[in-house]
């Protein structure tokens, strides 16, 4: 097997890199857009980079005493970097400031509030819910009022880096951008109170912001607002401490029910207005120029691409979970199919005669070769020890490194050869055929070994007449290797839960091409081997099945066969096994409307094989993104813990195939990397064959198979 | 077709008769599952596929770079040097 395998690995090369990288960039494009996409709606919704801690109060031996004692608004912009200065609000002139808006709910009542009293606030917005409600905004500035930053993920700034910092500044600039066109340079950090606050942990942070030019805005008086603790008790706390004094009122227009806010609103501002105050933004208060600046041009438009993007991603995510959720509901639903299933089939596997009487006649092997000098030898000598009367017939398909010879050297009694001139897989099979003088055919390939009671095994569900075809258990030998183990893995899972379940469900899709028998008749009625499809082994299991056979799983008939030992090699055989799967699935597409056992199979069976075996993994890519950006992005623990969760669920089914299999776990322990390597490369090369199906190429790899070139795979 | 069957085992000549493969030797060769022989479905691929993964590619790099943060510096706020000149009394003047 290794030798024609490697040969068509030559043979394939130049074409694989002749072809256009479009199959490649496409995906790759379009993953990509998936991944920022979901970054774009994660902080849009505040999920992104999220960060709840909030520090405690420390020292403030390092806070100038006259910003301790001096007004809520820190300049510490430019050459006052060094010696910030604090401005207060002048006498009987109130500031009004709403935090962490906006809020669809509660900011438009606000709104109409203070234009009700023809009054200007300042509204200290998070980018993440600019980016949400950019109508907000543009009423906001709209009505004259002042927009400051909030920061966009309303993080304490005093466990984020400079950088972070910077970056939370800026993408909140580029959202107000976005929506209203304009840029603020007021700040106030999350979680502030007044100027007296201020400690050696957040007076560097006040000193960064200043250095990129903001106003730092602290309060004069917090209202608490945000704890609901009565109307009466927001008023009483928003009025000044003496009579006149200037004051910076802090309320909040979001986080919550604001009935309180809203309701005291009214009332802070009548009576504040019956004291003579009167109401305004910070700039007015400072006699400063607007803190927000209009913008134009290329911070402008970034802007605007930037909200477009969000908005998309914010549309977009009902989709993508839509699509996340169809393939949960297929993992989780063929998890669960085989948990029921393969109990019963393995209880049913233990009956003694469950097919009536045992099965004695001699039947018929099959043995397709081609160029299989290494292996022939093996294969033969394994069937001269079965304990079950064999006729063996030898096909040799046109070799050319004397396979024929040795088998003709090797002189067994009970081995037939078969040569003709290259022909192909199929072409050989229906040689063996018609050759054979029993009537029950049992297929192997060339590169196969049996153990002395696989035959015996294997034939013994014929003893029921409704059955057609058996499938056998194909195990990996050579599991040493990392590749190795992960197909190892990958067979007992596929053969033990999968088939099991097919079994259950008599819709078996595929006998292996290493491991399996037919009854003539069935074949003769469907018209033998087809050379239609790549998959000729799927091809005509489908067939059979249509024709209203029953097909089983012998689990004890064992086959070893061995498995490709390098990437490029799985690579090659799983894409044509992808390939010849899906042209086998088109070619019985008829039997979705069909009356009968076809009908029952098309309906049945093959949604189940084109849900779990197309699907499934064409969607896989899709958990992967948000596995990415979850880790990335999101809440990296509990990400890891469901996807650990999930891994840890997979690892019990394998861990329960391989006890019905008799397999030793221990070869489990790479099923975590095997899903972080193994299941990707399995998706990729389904979504090339997908590809290759879909534009209808790669015509040459077919003639390819006409001449013998890919004959006699190893099958599962 | 060439065929030359020896049962190893005795040396005599064996004969076989493939009817079933022979058969579909003789139907003309049906074109395979999927294959488009005119190349038109390849076509249409590369020039739908080329366009949506540039645009597609472009769009991403965009995104990306727009969540990178590059322009987090305030727009200039000029503060009169005594902020409290303004009167003790009266309406605020909307800043300028």
């Amino acid at each position: 097997m290794s030798r024609h395998q490697r040969r068509r690995q030559s043979l394939l090369r130049p074409r694989r890199l002749a072809a256009p990288p479009l199959r490649f960039f496409m995906p790759l494009s379009l993953l990509a857009c998936l991944l920022a996409l979901l970054v774009l709606r994660g902080l849009a919704t505040n999920e992104a980079f999220h960060d709840t801690r909030i520090a405690t109060s420390v020292d403030k031996t390092t806070v100038p005493e006259n910003l301790l004692k001096g007004g809520p608004i820190i300049d510490a912009r430019g050459d006052k970097n060094e010696h910030p200065v604090s401005y207060r609000v002048p006498d009987r002139t109130v500031v009004l400031s709403f935090d962490d808006g906006p809020s669809p709910e509660w900011t438009p009542k606000i709104l109409d509030v203070l234009a009700a009293h023809d009054i200007h606030a300042v509204f200290f917005v998070t980018g993440a819910m600019t980016t949400r409600h950019p109508e907000l905004i543009r009423q906001i500035v709209a009505g004259g009022h002042e927009i400051g930053v909030h920061t966009f993920t309303h993080p304490d700034l005093v466990y984020q880096s400079e950088a972070r910092i910077s970056w939370e500044l800026a993408q909140t600039q580029l959202a107000l951008a976005g929506v209203a066109g304009v840029h603020s340079a007021l700040f106030r950090p999350p979680y502030s109170s007044d100027a007296s606050a201020l400690d050696d942990w957040n007076y560097p942070v006040i000193k960064y912001v200043g250095s990129h030019g903001y106003l730092t805005a602290f309060i004069d008086r917090d209202t608490h607002d945000w704890k609901r603790p009565g109307v009466d008790a927001i008023v009483k706390a928003a009025m000044p401490r003496r009579p006149g004094a200037g004051e910076l009122i802090l309320l909040h227009d979001a986080g919550g029910d604001r009935t309180e806010t809203i309701a005291a609103l009214e009332q802070i501002i009548d009576k504040l207005q019956g004291e003579g105050y009167r109401f305004g933004t910070i700039s007015e208060a400072l006699g400063a120029t607007d803190a927000t600046v209009p913008v134009h041009g290329y911070q402008l438009w970034a802007g605007k691409g930037y909200i477009w993007a969000s908005q998309a991603a914010v549309l977009t995510l009902p989709v993508l979970v839509a699509l996340l959720a169809v393939v949960g509901f297929l993992n989780f639903g063929r998890f669960a199919l085989m948990l029921v299933l393969a109990p019963l089939h393995a209880r049913r596997s233990r009956r003694r005669n469950a097919w009536g009487p045992p099965v004695t006649e001699p039947v018929t092997v099959l043995v397709p070769a081609y160029n299989e000098r290494e292996c022939i030898a093996n294969t033969l000598n394994s069937l001269a020890a079965s304990d079950y009367p064999i006729e063996v017939i030898v096909i040799d398909d046109g070799s050319t490194d004397g396979t024929a010879d040795i088998v003709e050297a090797m002189a067994m009694p009970f081995v037939r050869l078969i040569r003709q001139a290259n022909g192909g897989k199929s072409t050989a099979l229906n040689t063996g055929i018609a050759a054979a003088s029993h009537d029950i055919v049992v297929m192997m390939d060339g590169d196969t070994v049996f153990e002395p009671s696989t035959v015996r095994e294997l034939v013994q569900p014929f003893g029921d007449g409704t059955i057609g075809a058996v499938a056998g258990n194909a195990k990996v030998g050579n599991r040493e290797s990392l590749i190795g183990a992960w197909q190892h893995i990958e067979y007992v899972l596929g053969h033990n839960l999968d088939r099991r379940m097919y079994d259950m469900l008599n819709v078996i899709p595929t006998i292996p091409g290493a491991v399996g028998a037919f009854r003539k008749e069935a074949l003769r009625r469907v018209g033998g081997m087809s050379d239609d499809t790549l998959a000729e082994d799927t091809d005509i299991t489908m067939a059979v099945l249509c024709d209203g056979w029953r097909i089983v799983y012998a689990e004890r008939a064992r086959a070893w066969t061995e498995a490709p030992a390098s990437l490029q090699q799985l690579w090659s055989q799983r894409y044509r096994w992808s390939y010849g799967s899906m042209q086998a699935m088109w070619k019985h597409r008829r039997a979705v409307t069909s009356r009968g056992p076809a009908g029952r199979f098309g309906r049945l069976g093959l949604p189940l094989v084109v849900m779990f075996g197309v699907v499934a993994p064409l969607l896989a890519p899709l958990v992967d993104m948000f596995l990415l950006y979850g880790v990335l992005f999101a809440d990296a623990p509990i990400t890891l813990a469901s996807w650990g969760g999930f891994i840890l669920l997979q690892a019990v089914l394998s861990w329960y195939a391989f006890r019905l299999d008799g397999e030793k776990p221990l070869h489990l322990i790479s099923l975590p990397i095997q899903q972080l390597v193994y299941r990707q490369l399995m998706y990729i090369v389904l979504l090339q064959s997908t590809i290759t199906a879909l534009t209808g190429g790669r015509l040459r790899w077919q003639k390819l198979r006409r001449t013998g070139e890919v004959a006699a795979p190893v099958e599962a | 077709m060439r065929q030359v069957a020896t049962s190893s085992g005795r040396g005599s000549v064996y004969s076989a008769q493939p009817d079933v493969a022979e058969s579909r030797q003789v139907e003309p060769a049906p074109a395979p599952v999927f294959v488009d022989q005119s190349g038109l479905r390849s076509r249409l691929f590369r020039r739908f596929g080329w366009p949506v993964s540039v645009v597609g590619a472009i769009l991403a790099a965009a995104m990306g770079s727009s969540l990178i943060g590059m322009q987090s510096d305030a727009p200039a706020m000029g503060i009169p040097p005594k902020p409290a000149y303004l009167p003790a009394w009266g309406p605020l003047s909307p800043s300028r």
